[in-house]
């Protein structure tokens, strides 16, 4: 196990982000983000042991974040699957400043599409994922992911257009 | 870029990883085990911990210095009994030596006479 005071911080603080990350993109709530995260922490503590490199560490994240994420998805009501707390979003980022406004956006398109799109969107997007990877770790067929890619593709240019257009009737 | 490069492209830049919120790393460092907070009764033990270390400092530096005293006196006892037993062995000796003398003396008067 690692020590208590010394690694494991480092690792908790190098891995936080793409941890945090992945459950707020997947659940789209902070409050249920953050204590996914902590738990995939504590079960990553509990696994030390079979851990056997960085690259392994990084798989290992990504892969028990997305299930432990999409576990908290399933326990949740079902009308707050698909755009999540829109509170959440809007509180996040001032919508005058740019890149906040596209960071925003782009998670608002992402939180509407259906869980499992948006897992794999996730993983191709934010984690640089090739399609096959994502197979890999999801266990799903290659074919299943291009295909989620390209509707969610497909449905998120939509809505970005939709927006657009409204943002452009009020402006 | 066509389209769907282009929203490729936004998609990586909106998506970069966000920042946790504030103090994430330390309430997870305290959630693991063997650093959860102190429970009360704890904290009573950790007041009381010192005088409890000096009272048990206290019993073993007693024990110790009983031991010690015990174990003098048995080496003063056996150095004594050893002792009497020298003495008591020379007297044996120095009565047969006497002895032995004596009647040495009795038999080389004897073939005198």
């Amino acid at each position: 196990m690692p020590g208590i005071t010394g690694e494991f911080c480092e690792i908790v603080e190098a891995h936080q982000s793409r941890v945090y990350s992945i459950a707020y993109r997947v659940l789209g709530d902070r409050g249920t983000a953050e204590e996914v995260a902590q738990d995939v922490f504590l079960e990553l503590y509990r696994a030390w042991d079979s851990i056997a490199s960085d690259e392994h560490l990084i798989a290992w994240l990504r892969r028990v974040t997305v299930h432990r994420a999409t576990d908290a998805l399933r326990r949740r009501p079902r009308t707050l699957h698909g755009a999540a707390r829109f509170e959440d979003w809007m509180s996040e980022a001032p919508r005058e400043e740019g890149s906040l406004l596209l960071a925003s956006e782009i998670e608002r398109l992402l939180l509407a599409l259906p869980p499992a799109q948006r897992v794999v969107v996730l993983l191709r997007y934010q984690e640089d994922l090739l399609p096959g990877e994502i197979a890999e770790m999801l266990q799903m067929p290659l074919a299943t992911v291009k295909s989620h890619l390209q509707r969610a593709l497909k449905l998120m240019r939509a809505r970005a257009e939709d927006t657009l257009k409204e943002y452009t009737r009020h402006g | 870029m066509d389209e769907r490069e282009d929203l490729e492209h936004l998609l990586r830049q909106g998506l970069r990883p966000r920042q946790t919120p504030a103090g994430f790393a330390a309430r997870v460092m305290a959630r693991l085990p063997g650093t959860s907070p102190v429970p009360s009764f704890q904290k009573k033990r950790t007041f009381w911990m010192p005088m409890t270390r000096w009272a048990m400092a206290t019993v073993l530096l007693g024990v110790a210095g009983g031991a010690y005293w015990q174990h003098e006196q048995n080496e003063r006892i056996a150095g004594e009994r050893a002792r009497n037993q020298l003495i008591l062995a020379l007297r044996m000796s120095a009565a047969t030596l006497n002895d032995v003398q004596h009647k040495l003396l009795k038999s080389t008067s004897g073939d005198s006479e």
